[in-house]
C-alpha cells in the first residue's frame, strides 16, 4: 500500500475529553481521530471529505505535566463597551483551569492520500495537533510502500477494539471519531483500544481459534526491526465503517 | 429503550436504572421501570442526605437549589421536567450526544431562559454553565440530550460510591462489569440512605476503605473475575472518575486499569494462584494506629493502591510485595505494612510462578527471557546448596554496583568449572538477562538481579537451605537495605 507518511513535532499538545469542560482538563493518550481529521483538513485548507479516507499513526511524547492556563469563560452580553458607543457582545472572567499536557509530542501519520503530499509541504493553515497553540512542525514528508508481514508490533496508537482479544494488553477508551460540521459539528464517538508499550502480533497470550488464518499486518519497512518485526500500523476511518490493519 | 454507548456517565446511570429494575440488560428495561426509578429519585433527591450530597454532581440544580426551600412547588417543577422528559416529545433538529436519538423538547429547568433540550453543569457534572459559549460548537450553550438519557444521567449518584465527598463512578468495554459495579454501589448507597434518614443524619456516611482499594475490592467480587475459565473471555480494561462538581471547585481524577492489570487480578484468583496470592494480599491491609480501638477495621490494601501505578512502578512491586523486601519509605509508618517485610520471615510467600505471570501480563516480558530468568535462578540455587557457598549468596543479594555484581557471577562461574561443573552462566543467556548491547548494563539489572533472586529464594527455600541459614538471610536483609540507604 502507497502511503503518504508524515512526521509532525511540536513542544505540548494536550487533546480534551470533550465532555469534560470545566476547571480540569485530562487529555485522551492518544490524539483522537476527530483531531487528526482536523489537522488534515487544515494542512489541505478544506474539509475533505472522509469517504474511503484512512490513517494510521504513532504519537510518543517524552512525558506529561499538569499545567495550569487561564480561560476566559465567555458569555453572551448586552449593552456598550464602557465609555465607548461599540455594542457589548461578550463578556467573561479569568478562570484557572487544570490541564494535562505531553511534553515534545511526536506524531508519524500515515494516510492512504499519497497525493496530499504537495499539501502537508505547503500546509494552508499554521500546523497544530491539540490546541490551536500547540504549534508544530513537520519534520519529514514523504510517500512511503508498506508492506504486509505475518508479525509486526504495534504500540502509542490507537486500535480497533475488536483487537482487545487478539491483544491482550491496553485501555479501552470512547473518542471523538468525527464531527459532522455539516450538522453543526455533531460528534460522533468510538470506542478504540489505546496501546502504550510494545505489543507483539501474533501474541503468544492472545486468543486462537482453530480455524483462524494466519493474518497479515500492514507494516512500515523502515521502521526500527524488532526481532524480525516492523512497527504495525492499524488504519482507521473517520466514517462508521469496518476497521482494517 | 436503553443501551451501553460507551460514555461513561451515561452508561454507569443506564447500569443504576437497570440495577434499581432488577434486571441485568438494559434492553429489558420497560417504561414502568424508568417510571420508577424517576419516582424514587423524585422522592429521594429533594430530602436528606441526598439532598445535600447531591451538591457534589448537581450544584444549583432544582434538587439542591437553596432558593427553592420555601417553594416546594419549584423544586417539584424541576424533578418534573429532568425525570420525566423520557416521555417528552422529541426535538425535530437536535440529536442527543449520548444516544443519537432526538433530543427531548423539554426545557430541563423550572424557568424558560435556556433552550428546550439542552443540559448544563447542573445537569451533568463538569459541563459548563447556563450561556457559557466556550467548548460548545458555533456558542450554543449546553449540549442536547434526550430524555431518557438526562434520567439516566440524573442516576449517575445513586451508582457512584461517595468517597472522600466525591463521586466514584466506574466504567468499563465490560458491559457486565459496569453493571457490577453500579448495582453494587446502587445497593450500599440505598443501605446507607436508609442508614441516615432512621438515625435522622444529614450526611450520607462513607464507605470504609478509599476510593482506589475500593474500586479493587468491588472488581474482584464481580463474578466475571471469579470464573475459572479467565483465558478464553475477553480482556477489558477499566477507568474510575472520581469527581465533583461542587461549585467550591470542581475536580476529575481518573484512575486506569489497563487489561493486562485485570488480566492479571483474574488470573490470580484462579486455583493455581489463589493462595499464595491471598496470602500477599492479606499481608498488605493497613494496621491500626496508634489509638485504635478494637473494632478497627482496616480501610486501604496497599497492593491493591500500588496496582494503579504499574507497569511505572514495577520494579518496587516485584520487590516488596513478591521478593518480601521491606519498603524503606514505610519504615516507621505504624499503619504500613510494607516497612515490616521480611524475605527472613517470609520466604515461604515467595512464588516464581505469581511472578512469571507478572512479568508477561503485566511488564509484557517475552518469554524466552523469562525463561533465561528461570533457569538461570535454578542455576543458582542448585551452586549454592551444593557448594553451601553463602559468600556468593550474599554478594547477589547485596551488591548495588553492576560490574562488581558481573565479577560476583564471573568468580562463581570460575569455581564451578574448577570443581568440574559446567558453567553456571554462558554468555548468551547472561546477556539476554542483564545486559541489552555490548557491555551496556540494562537499565533494570536490578529488576533482573530481583528476579533471579525470587527464582533462588524459592529453590532454597524448598530445598531447606534458607530453614538452615536462616540467620543469614536475616544478616542480608539488614545488609541489602544499609546498602541501599
Amino acid at each position: 500500500m502507497r502511503v503518504l507518511k508524515v512526521v509532525a513535532e511540536g513542544l505540548t499538545t494536550s487533546f480534551r475529553y470533550p465532555l469534560f469542560m470545566l476547571q480540569v482538563h485530562p487529555t485522551f493518550l492518544m490524539p483522537p481521530p476527530a483531531t487528526i481529521y482536523g489537522h488534515i483538513s487544515s494542512a489541505l485548507g478544506e474539509w475533505f471529505d472522509p469517504e474511503g479516507v484512512r490513517f494510521a499513526y504513532h504519537f510518543h511524547h517524552d512525558g506529561t505535566v499538569r499545567d495550569i492556563e487561564h480561560v476566559i469563560v465567555l458569555s453572551a452580553s448586552t449593552g456598550k463597551l464602557k465609555g465607548t458607543d461599540y455594542p457589548k457582545v461578550l463578556e467573561g472572567n479569568v478562570n484557572p483551569f487544570e490541564r494535562d499536557m505531553f511534553f515534545r509530542p511526536r506524531l508519524t501519520l500515515y494516510v492512504n492520500r499519497p497525493e496530499w503530499e504537495s499539501a502537508f509541504r505547503s500546509p494552508r493553515y499554521a500546523v497544530a495537533l491539540g490546541r490551536s497553540q500547540d504549534l508544530f512542525t513537520y519534520t519529514s514528508i514523504e510517500v512511503v510502500e508498506l508492506e504486509q508481514a505475518e508479525c509486526a508490533y504495534f504500540e502509542n496508537t490507537i486500535l480497533p477494539h475488536e483487537m482487545a482479544i487478539e491483544v491482550q494488553r491496553g485501555l479501552a477508551v470512547l473518542m471523538p471519531r468525527f464531527l459532522d460540521y455539516a450538522h453543526n459539528r455533531r460528534p460522533h464517538f468510538q470506542q478504540y483500544l489505546v496501546v502504550t508499550d510494545r505489543v507483539r502480533l501474533p501474541n503468544e497470550e492472545g486468543r486462537r481459534f482453530a480455524q483462524e488464518q494466519q493474518r497479515l499486518y500492514w507494516v512500515d519497512p523502515a521502521s526500527e526491526e524488532d526481532d524480525g518485526a516492523h512497527l504495525g500500523l492499524a488504519f482507521h476511518g473517520f466514517l462508521e465503517e469496518a476497521h482494517a490493519t | 429503550m436503553l443501551r451501553y454507548t460507551g460514555h461513561p456517565l451515561y452508561d454507569v446511570g443506564v447500569a443504576t436504572i437497570t440495577a434499581f429494575a432488577g434486571k441485568r440488560d438494559p434492553a429489558d428495561l420497560v417504561e414502568s421501570d424508568l417510571e420508577a426509578i424517576a419516582t424514587y429519585m423524585a422522592r429521594e433527591y429533594v430530602r436528606q442526605p441526598l439532598k445535600s450530597f447531591l451538591t457534589v454532581a448537581f450544584p444549583n440544580s432544582g434538587f439542591t437549589q437553596p432558593a427553592f426551600e420555601k417553594t416546594p412547588e419549584r423544586r417539584h417543577a424541576y424533578a418534573q421536567s429532568v425525570l420525566g422528559a423520557y416521555g417528552a416529545l422529541p426535538l425535530d433538529d437536535e440529536t442527543c450526544i449520548f444516544t443519537g436519538e432526538p433530543a427531548a423538547a423539554v426545557i430541563f429547568k423550572d424557568r424558560d431562559d435556556v433552550p428546550p433540550g439542552r443540559a448544563f453543569r447542573q445537569h451533568i457534572p463538569l459541563l459548563t454553565g447556563e450561556g457559557v459559549i466556550n467548548f460548545h460548537p458555533y456558542g450554543d450553550a449546553g449540549v442536547p440530550v434526550s430524555g431518557t438519557a438526562m434520567l439516566a444521567l440524573q442516576a449517575l449518584p445513586l451508582g457512584s460510591a461517595k468517597v472522600g465527598g466525591r463521586l466514584l463512578a466506574v466504567h468499563s468495554d465490560n458491559e457486565e462489569i459496569i453493571y457490577h459495579f453500579a448495582a453494587s454501589f446502587l445497593e450500599e448507597n440505598r443501605r446507607l440512605i436508609q442508614l441516615a434518614q432512621a438515625e435522622g443524619s444529614t450526611k450520607m456516611p462513607e464507605p470504609r476503605l478509599s476510593y482506589r482499594t475500593l474500586l479493587i475490592a468491588t472488581l474482584l467480587n464481580a463474578q466475571r473475575m471469579q470464573r475459572e475459565a479467565v483465558a478464553s473471555e475477553e480482556p477489558f480494561s477499566i477507568t474510575a472518575y472520581h469527581l465533583t462538581n461542587s461549585g467550591q471547585g470542581a475536580d476529575l481524577s481518573m484512575y486506569h486499569l489497563p487489561s493486562q492489570v485485570v488480566s492479571f487480578l483474574a488470573e490470580m484468583f484462579t486455583a493455581k494462584y489463589r493462595g499464595k496470592w491471598q496470602t500477599i494480599v492479606n499481608r498488605a491491609w493497613e494496621r491500626p494506629g496508634r489509638g485504635a480501638g478494637e473494632d478497627f477495621e482496616p480501610g486501604r490494601n496497599y497492593l491493591y493502591e500500588d496496582l494503579f501505578g504499574l507497569p511505572d512502578n514495577a520494579r518496587f512491586f516485584v520487590r516488596t510485595y513478591l521478593l518480601r523486601e521491606a519498603a524503606q519509605y514505610a519504615r516507621g509508618r505504624a499503619q504500613d505494612p510494607r516497612g515490616e517485610y521480611s524475605l527472613a520471615e517470609e520466604a515461604g510467600m515467595v512464588s516464581w510462578d505469581i511472578t512469571e505471570r507478572f512479568l508477561r501480563r503485566i511488564m509484557n516480558v517475552d518469554k524466552e527471557r523469562i525463561e533465561q530468568i528461570r533457569a538461570l535462578g535454578d542455576r543458582l540455587a542448585e551452586y549454592i546448596s551444593s557448594e553451601n557457598d553463602r559468600g556468593f549468596f550474599r554478594g547477589f543479594f547485596t551488591e548495588q554496583r553492576y560490574p562488581y555484581f558481573r565479577n560476583l557471577l564471573v568468580k562463581a562461574n570460575l569455581q564451578s568449572v574448577r570443581r568440574g561443573h559446567p558453567p553456571l552462566v554462558t554468555l548468551e543467556p547472561y546477556i539476554q538477562v542483564f545486559e541489552e548491547g555490548d557491555e551496556l548494563a540494562q537499565a533494570d539489572w536490578r529488576l533482573a538481579r530481583d528476579l533471579v533472586l525470587i527464582r533462588m529464594v524459592e529453590r532454597l527455600y524448598e530445598a531447606g537451605w534458607l530453614g538452615q541459614n536462616r540467620e543469614t538471610l536475616t544478616e542480608l536483609t539488614t545488609e541489602a537495605e544499609a546498602t541501599e540507604r
